[in-house]
């Protein structure tokens, strides 16, 4: 059987990198003592997985981790035994058995939501201006060469409300494991030297679809 | 509060997850509800002093106390920093963003002399005045300690006071006389003099240097009836009974160490001659079988580490290694978790120790003969027989290992050529011994490191005395090495030598040494440890700006009977028994190991009978 857990990661859990979250589940993983699969070799390490690498700086509502176990754990024990030994800024919320041939999140994965806010810009006609263009060629930094990016068609959908001075975006753009468009690159775009928050909201599957079902059907 | 104008700078920087704090483990208190601050500094980034053992011990004692918070602070990054002095953000605490200015007490742990810009720095950018006499009553106090503080002199402009010694008990003392002295309104210079008269303390302040004209040391006389001619240093005499933290800080990011680390024993019977820590850690005592294998219960349970590494001056000299190894690993089989021993001597009880570790997880040996030749090894009393090694190097060959790494010294008191071809000469013979094992035996894929560093004299060394090399001495060294290293299978590595030069200035200076430190800060010096911050260019010229050279530091042979600026400070080892050894070098005569002869080193004398167990056995 395998774990899928949804957790958050925020506070001053947003600056390590999806290497060090890597690192710091398999710790909570051991800390907790659970029933956990390992490989087997010289570094036996927990079979762990992600949905989705969330870049550093953006905090996330809506991460998914998946891990493989070798004996029996009911969800409720899992959630509360990770949430007993997580540093704070990282949060399980919600865990669900599922069998080992059930498809991995990661294959799934199509779309990310995310809510920035822009402070001191309004950047609603820079978002009626994106969304009108055919083309939208970004610089994109790449293995220490810079290349021009299309990011057009890697957004979905994008919202500007003014609150107060600042701009609030609803964002909806391509994630998948071949094509993922850092947030940072379209806010970057339309707000050049700009101060970002950013928050992911959703993961979403193929159409809009939601990954998996929380609940069993 | 100083996080939010320190979160827009992060995504600008490398690695921001090393300003931000928040790790498992981490302590957190109300700062407002404190009777004593204390910023733990370590002036280098934050991968290393969080790999740092002693921090991790003095942090967990700290925090022991109810109304002490101590909270880390670690040397920003060139990129950061830049940022911070832009956005004239201060030098801040991990675990509350506060501005280390705010604390009662600003400790720096001293592990290098190589560190000493960013400690500086470190002053400037928390926006306290760097000179001591420069800082008044609001100002935090400055303290140090580490093995540097052993030669404080260099820093004696900077910091009010030194701990000397083992830190455990002595830290616990400052923080509560502190505590006390400030209740009752005491001044700073009150509590320093009453300080001054406790075991392990240093007060720089209350002493004043003088020199002949010539330029040579001459003394360091107290100013004051509270200062004390000599500091002995602190001492924990039973490390069983020495507090060890049960939970360690588990760093987000990758550190250097980044395990569990069990501390052994401290101290080390073994008295090569050119080692510092060997001489300044005396006696050896150790942590018993039970103590380790509670301490390593708890600190898996509480970190999630995978991995304990046994940590002492020499881990193979540990009374029950083969007990203790089994022992862990029986204790932690189901846990999935291995053994790594550092710092292997070569003639430690490898065998079936050895056999151990590699059934969980396989590390390259190490073995430092330091020297080429039997000759010059017995003139460091580094006595191990080539022989050993190669036995040991067959035997761990045989058994599936293909990586072995040597660390060698160049430099040496008395090294010749013959002493140096030796060097290549082992190397090659390691190799050898791999070629030897039958092929479908033998892990495929040998790699040979050898590494030479440039031989730095040490205070309270028997080679305290001597000169270094000279750095054109020391380059024609390491390209008559290159010339020789191109065997099969060996990768030869060698340090900066410039680098090295400096080290020998400071690490036996004096305090005319201060003004040229405070110049390398200005003019831009930091991190000079790390190759691509270090400007030499800007060393040279901060010793002509004051008047002084290095080749005059580094290059000295001091008289045997002249006085030392380090004379004050008491580590327990006589001067005598260091002369005596100096002597017996000369003559290339071993002294064999404190467990076998006990060679009067003065430590029994000092500290009382009992205290150094092997002499005590006999």
């Amino acid at each position: 059987m395998r774990m899928l857990a949804e957790f958050q990661k925020t506070d001053r859990c947003i600056w390590f990198s999806h290497l060090d979250l890597q690192r710091t589940m398999q710790r909570a993983l051991r800390r907790a003592q659970l029933p956990i699969a390992y490989s087997q070799g010289f570094n036996p390490h927990a079979e762990l997985s992600f949905a989705s690498a969330l870049p550093v700086g953006v905090s996330s509502l809506c991460e998914i981790l998946d891990v493989r176990l070798d004996g029996e754990l009911a969800p409720e024990a899992f959630v509360q035994a990770m949430n007993g030994v997580l540093p704070r800024g990282l949060r399980i919320c919600a865990a669900r058995l599922v069998e080992d041939r059930f498809p991995a999140p990661m294959a799934k994965m199509a779309q990310a939501g995310y809510e920035a806010l822009a402070f001191g810009a309004d950047l609603r006609q820079a978002a009626r201006d994106f969304l009108a263009s055919q083309r939208f060629e970004v610089e994109k930094p790449s293995k220490g060469k810079v290349r021009q990016l299309d990011i057009r068609p890697m957004v979905q959908a994008l919202d500007v409300e003014l609150q107060g001075e600042d701009s609030r975006l609803t964002l909806l753009v391509t994630c998948t494991n071949a094509d993922n468009l850092k947030p940072e690159l379209l806010l970057e775009a339309l707000c050049p030297g700009g101060r970002f928050q950013v928050t992911r909201t959703r993961l979403l599957a193929q159409g809009g679809a939601p990954l998996f079902a929380w609940t069993e059907a | 509060m100083l996080y939010d104008r320190i979160a827009p700078l992060l995504p600008r920087v490398q690695k921001p997850a090393r300003y931000t704090g928040g790790e498992v483990n981490m302590v957190v208190k109300d700062p407002a509800k404190m009777d004593v601050r204390f910023a733990f500094c370590f002036a280098d980034t934050y991968e290393v002093g969080m790999s740092h053992l002693g921090m991790k011990i003095l942090y967990h004692i700290l925090n022991k106390e109810e109304k002490v918070y101590c909270e880390r602070v670690f040397a920003p990054w060139v990129d950061m920093e830049a940022l911070m002095r832009e956005n004239g953000i201060p030098l801040f605490s991990l675990e509350t963003f506060s501005p280390v200015r705010e604390f009662d007490l600003v400790g720096f742990t001293l592990q290098y002399e190589m560190s000493y810009t960013n400690v500086l720095n470190m002053l400037e950018l928390a926006g306290i005045p760097k000179l001591a006499a420069e800082r008044g009553e609001e100002e935090p106090l400055v303290v140090a300690g580490g093995p540097c503080a052993f030669n404080p002199e260099p820093l004696c402009d900077f910091i009010d006071l030194f701990m000397v010694g083992d830190g455990e008990e002595q830290i616990l003392d400052l923080v509560r006389q502190y505590d006390a002295f400030r209740k009752q309104g005491a001044t700073k210079e009150q509590f320093l003099l009453h300080m001054a008269g406790r075991q392990g303390f240093y007060i720089p302040r209350f002493y004043r240097d003088s020199y002949d004209e010539a330029g040579g040391f001459l003394a360091l006389t107290p100013t004051r009836p509270e200062a004390p001619a000599t500091i002995l240093k602190a001492f924990v005499p039973d490390m069983d009974a020495a507090d060890y933290p049960d939970r360690f800080i588990v760093p987000f990011t990758e550190t250097v160490f980044d395990r569990v680390s069990l501390e052994i024993a401290r101290g080390c019977t073994r008295g090569c001659r050119f080692c510092q820590a060997g001489m300044l850690y005396r006696p050896q005592r150790e942590r018993s079988l039970e103590t380790l294998k509670r301490q390593a219960a708890a600190l898996i349970a509480s970190t999630g580490y995978e991995e304990i590494s046994l940590s002492a001056l020499s881990t193979g000299d540990y009374s029950c290694l083969p007990e203790l190894v089994r022992g862990l690993m029986e204790q932690h089989k189901k846990d999935r978790v291995s053994v790594s021993l550092p710092s292997l001597r070569i003639d430690s009880v490898l065998g079936e120790t050895l056999e151990e570790t590699r059934q969980v997880k396989k590390t390259s040996l190490t073995f430092a003969p330091e020297a080429g030749s039997q000759r010059l090894r017995d003139v460091i009393n580094k006595g191990v027989q080539e022989e050993q090694l190669l036995d040991n190097v067959s035997d761990a060959f045989a058994k599936g290992w293909n990586g072995v790494k040597l660390y060698f010294m160049i430099g040496l008191p008395t090294e010749t050529e013959e002493d140096l071809l030796g060097i290549p000469a082992l190397a090659k013979k390691v190799t050898e011994r791999y070629f030897a094992v039958p092929k479908e035996q033998r892990q495929r894929g040998l790699r040979v490191t050898c590494s030479a560093s440039s031989f730095v004299p040490k205070p309270f060394t028997p080679f305290q005395w001597e000169p270094q090399n000279s750095l054109q001495q020391l380059m024609d060294k390491q390209r008559f090495l290159r010339e020789h290293f191109r065997i099969r299978g060996v990768e030869f590595n060698w340090h900066e030598p410039h680098l090295s030069f400096l080290e020998a200035a400071f690490a036996r200076g004096d305090r005319r040494l201060g003004k040229v430190l405070l110049r390398a800060q200005e003019l831009g010096c930091r991190f000079d440890g790390w190759n691509d911050c270090f400007r030499f260019d800007l060393w040279m010229q901060a010793f002509a700006d004051c008047g002084l050279s290095c080749e005059s530091y580094a290059y000295k042979r001091f008289d045997l009977d002249a006085p030392l600026p380090w004379d004050h400070i008491d580590c327990g080892v006589s001067k005598a028994f260091l002369r005596r050894e100096w002597e017996k070098a000369q003559r290339a005569e071993l002294s064999p190991d404190c467990r076998l002869h006990c060679h009067g080193c003065g430590i029994q004398a000092k500290f009382g009978k009992g205290v150094c167990p092997v002499a005590h056995a006999r």
